[in-house]
C-alpha cells in the first residue's frame, strides 16, 4: 500500500467512536423533527417549506401544467404509480406521518437502520415534491444526503434502544453485565459518514465561493453588491439591523471578502483539525449573519456542524473534564440475577455524567465492602445497594431514590420520591414492584448460586 | 468489515462526484438532480446608483373601503415564487412604461391573482392594488425612499348576484 494510499485510508477509516456518530444521528434527526412539528419554523421562517404539511397541501392545488417533478420524487414515486405520477394530498399526508413517526423512532434509535431509511425516503419526497414546480432552495440538500448516509453506518450502535436491547439481552442470555466505559465503543465503520458530510459541507461553501468569483467577478466586493442584497431582503422582511448595514459601505466591503474567503477555504477546515474550530465558528457566524441580517434561513447547515463533532472533543474534551472531577458512587449488584443485571444496564444506559461504578456483589465482595467503610450490613441476594462517596450506604429503594438524583433521565422523579410520606410509601412500592417481576426472580438454584452463609458482613 | 468499507467507497464516491457534477458543470442554478445541487445564490454584482421596487398586494374590502389589509403568499394558498411572479408582472409592467394599459401577455396573470383572491379571502374585495415603493444604492448605501409608497396597478372588482367575481376595471390609473 502507498503512502497516498494508506492517508487516504486513515482519512476515511480511521477508527472513531461509535459514540460521535449516535451524537450526529440524534442532532439530525432532531433538526428534520423540528422542521417536521413546527411549521412556524418550516413554512413561516422558510428552513423547509417541504417539511410543512400545510405547504404541502398548496402545492396539490397547483395547476398540473405547473408540475416539474424532479428525478429524486419520479424515483420515490415509482412504486406508487407511472414514472413522473403526481403525489395526491391524502398521499402526502401519510408520507409526513410515517416521516414523523420514523423520525421519533430514529431519535430512540429504534429500529434505527429501518427508521432512517424510512425518514431518509420521506422526507427526501417531501421536499423534492416542493421543488418540483419550479421554485428551488438550498437548506435541505446537504441535510437530506446526511440523513441517507446515516442510514448506511452503525450510527444505532450507541444511545438507541437498539443498543440497549442488545445489553439487555447479553445481560438476561449471556449472563454478564459489562458497563459501557470497560468496553471499546470504536469502529473503523464510524469515521467515514462524518467525513462524508465535511466534504460535502466544504464543496457546497467553494461552489458558493467560486460562484460569487464566476458570475459577480471583483465588483461583488464593492458593497453595493451586499448593500443591494441585504437591504431588498432587509426592507422586504422586516430587518431593522439589515437596512442600518445596508448602509455601511466599508463595513460590507469587509463582509464580501471575509464571505467569500470563508466559503473558498472551508475545506482547510476539514483537512487541518487545528483549523476546524475556527471554521465551524465563522461559518455558524456567517449562517446567524445572514438570518439577522436577511431573514434567509440555513439552520440545517450549522446543525451539520455536529460533524466535527470528533475534532472538538479531541481539543476541548479535557478542558471540560478537567474542570469537575466528580466524586463517584458504587452500586453493588447481585450478578447471579438476571433481573438485576437488566436493572444495571438501564443504570448505566442513563449513568451520561459517568458518576457511578458497577460492583457485582458475588465475585467482588472485597472490592464492594471495601467501598463502604461503615460496612454493609448484609449480602442478600437481589439487593441493590448504592454506596455514596463519603461510605454512607443505601438500600433498595433509598438506593433508588439517591440515584434520581445522579441520573439525567431519573430526575423528574426526584422530587417525587422526596415527598413527604414516601419515606414509608416508597419501600412498599419498591417491594410491589419486585414482587410484580415475580416471574424474573432468580433462585439461588435457577442462577447457579454459591450459598454463602456464615460470612455476611453485618 | 471489508465488504464494509467497499461499500461505503462506492457511497462517498458516488456521492462527490454527484455533487462535484452539480457544482462544476455550470455556475448558473443547477437543481435538477436534487438534493445534488449547486450553490450559486447571491452570487451577481450590483453597482452604486441602481435600484429596486418593494411591491405589495393590498386588498380594499367592499364592506369597509378603508380597512384595506395586505395579502401575501400564504393568504392566497400560492408559493412564494409564483406569488412574487404575479405580483410583480403586474408592478414591471407598470415600472417599465407607467402606461396604464396592460401589455399582451399579462391579463392571464392578472386572471390568475384575481382568481386566487376570489378563492381564498374570506372577506369580500372590491379593489385590488399593487402598491410600490423604490429604493435606491446610493454613494452610502441603502438610501430610504424619498418618495411614499404609490399604486402601480388597481383592479376593481365587481360581485355578481351568483357569487362570482368579475374584473370590471383592468389598468386603472391611480
Amino acid at each position: 500500500m502507498s503512502s497516498l494510499q494508506r492517508r487516504l485510508v486513515g482519512h476515511w477509516f480511521a477508527p472513531a467512536p461509535i459514540l460521535n456518530l449516535a451524537v450526529v444521528r440524534l442532532v439530525l434527526v432532531s433538526m428534520e423533527l423540528i422542521c417536521l412539528l413546527v411549521p412556524f419554523i418550516a413554512w413561516k421562517v422558510g428552513a423547509c417549506n417541504g417539511c410543512s404539511v400545510g405547504y404541502q397541501m398548496i402545492l396539490t392545488r397547483i395547476d398540473p401544467s405547473d408540475y416539474l417533478p424532479l428525478p429524486a420524487l419520479k424515483v420515490l414515486m415509482l412504486p406508487f404509480g407511472p414514472w413522473g405520477i403526481r403525489p395526491e394530498p391524502m398521499f402526502l399526508r401519510a408520507v409526513w406521518l410515517l416521516a414523523v413517526v420514523t423520525g421519533v423512532t430514529s431519535l430512540l434509535g429504534l429500529y434505527t437502520r429501518l427508521s432512517l431509511s424510512a425518514l431518509a425516503a420521506t422526507t427526501t419526497l417531501l421536499t423534492a415534491h416542493s421543488y418540483s414546480y419550479g421554485e428551488y432552495h438550498h437548506p435541505e440538500a446537504l441535510l437530506t444526503i446526511a440523513l441517507w448516509t446515516l442510514v448506511l453506518c452503525p450510527s444505532g450502535s450507541a444511545l438507541s434502544l437498539d443498543s440497549m436491547q442488545t445489553r439487555l439481552h447479553i445481560a438476561t442470555y449471556g449472563k454478564r453485565f459489562v458497563p459501557l466505559r470497560t468496553v471499546s465503543r470504536e469502529s473503523e465503520m464510524a469515521g467515514w459518514p462524518l467525513r462524508l458530510i465535511q466534504w460535502c459541507l466544504a464543496l457546497a461553501y467553494f461552489s458558493a465561493g467560486i460562484s460569487k468569483l464566476i458570475n459577480g467577478g471583483l465588483a461583488w466586493f464593492n458593497g453595493y453588491t451586499l448593500a443591494r442584497m441585504i437591504g431588498e431582503d432587509a426592507v422586504e422582511r422586516g430587518s431593522a439591523l439589515g437596512v442600518w448595514f445596508a448602509t455601511q459601505i466599508p463595513l460590507l466591503i469587509v463582509l464580501a471578502m471575509l464571505t467569500v474567503a470563508i466559503e473558498l477555504t472551508f475545506f482547510l477546515g476539514v483537512l487541518f483539525p487545528i483549523l476546524t474550530p475556527l471554521y465551524v465558528f465563522l461559518g455558524t457566524g456567517m449562517h446567524v449573519g445572514i438570518y439577522v441580517l436577511q431573514r434567509a434561513p440555513f439552520p440545517q447547515l450549522v446543525a451539520l456542524y455536529v460533524v466535527f463533532i470528533e475534532t472538538f472533543r479531541r481539543q476541548f474534551g479535557a478542558f471540560f473534564q478537567r474542570g469537575r472531577p466528580a466524586p463517584r458512587w458504587a452500586a453493588i449488584y447481585d450478578e447471579l440475577c438476571p433481573r438485576c443485571r437488566r436493572t444495571m444496564v438501564f443504570l448505566d444506559s442513563m449513568d451520561w455524567r459517568k458518576r457511578l461504578t458497577f460492583i457485582e456483589s458475588e465475585g467482588q465482595w472485597p472490592h464492594a465492602s471495601a467501598a463502604a467503610p461503615s460496612r454493609i450490613p448484609d449480602r442478600s441476594p437481589q439487593t441493590l445497594f448504592v454506596i455514596g462517596p463519603d461510605g454512607t450506604i443505601y438500600r433498595d429503594f433509598f438506593g433508588f431514590r439517591k440515584l434520581t438524583g445522579l441520573l439525567p433521565p431519573l430526575w423528574p422523579l426526584w422530587p417525587v420520591l422526596h415527598c413527604p410520606g414516601f419515606r414509608r410509601l416508597g419501600p412498599w412500592i419498591y417491594r410491589l414492584l419486585s414482587d410484580d417481576s415475580a416471574g424474573h426472580v432468580c433462585p439461588a438454584e435457577l442462577t447457579g448460586r454459591r450459598v454463602v452463609s456464615g460470612d455476611v458482613p453485618v | 468489515m471489508r465488504l464494509g468499507k467497499i461499500v461505503a467507497t462506492l457511497y462517498c464516491g458516488a456521492v462527490l462526484s454527484l455533487q462535484s457534477y452539480a457544482i462544476f458543470s455550470t455556475t448558473s442554478y443547477n437543481n435538477w438532480y436534487w438534493p445534488f445541487v449547486n450553490y450559486p445564490m447571491y452570487s451577481s454584482s450590483f453597482h452604486a446608483g441602481e435600484s429596486f421596487l418593494r411591491v405589495e398586494l393590498r386588498a380594499v374590502p367592499c364592506d369597509s373601503p378603508g380597512d384595506v389589509f395586505r395579502l401575501t403568499e400564504d393568504d392566497l394558498h400560492l408559493k412564494w415564487r409564483h406569488f412574487i411572479m404575479l405580483v410583480h408582472k403586474s408592478a414591471t409592467v407598470r415600472r417599465a412604461d407607467l402606461d396604464t394599459e396592460l401589455q399582451p401577455g399579462s391579463e392571464p396573470t392578472t386572471e390568475a391573482l384575481l382568481h386566487f383572491i376570489a378563492t381564498y379571502v374570506p372577506r369580500h374585495v372590491c379593489r385590488v392594488q399593487v402598491w410600490r415603493q423604490r429604493y435606491t444604492i446610493g454613494p452610502g448605501g441603502l438610501e430610504l425612499p424619498g418618495q411614499p409608497w404609490e399604486i402601480a396597478q388597481e383592479w376593481v372588482l365587481t360581485l355578481p348576484g351568483s357569487g362570482g367575481v368579475s374584473v370590471d376595471t383592468t389598468g386603472h390609473k391611480p
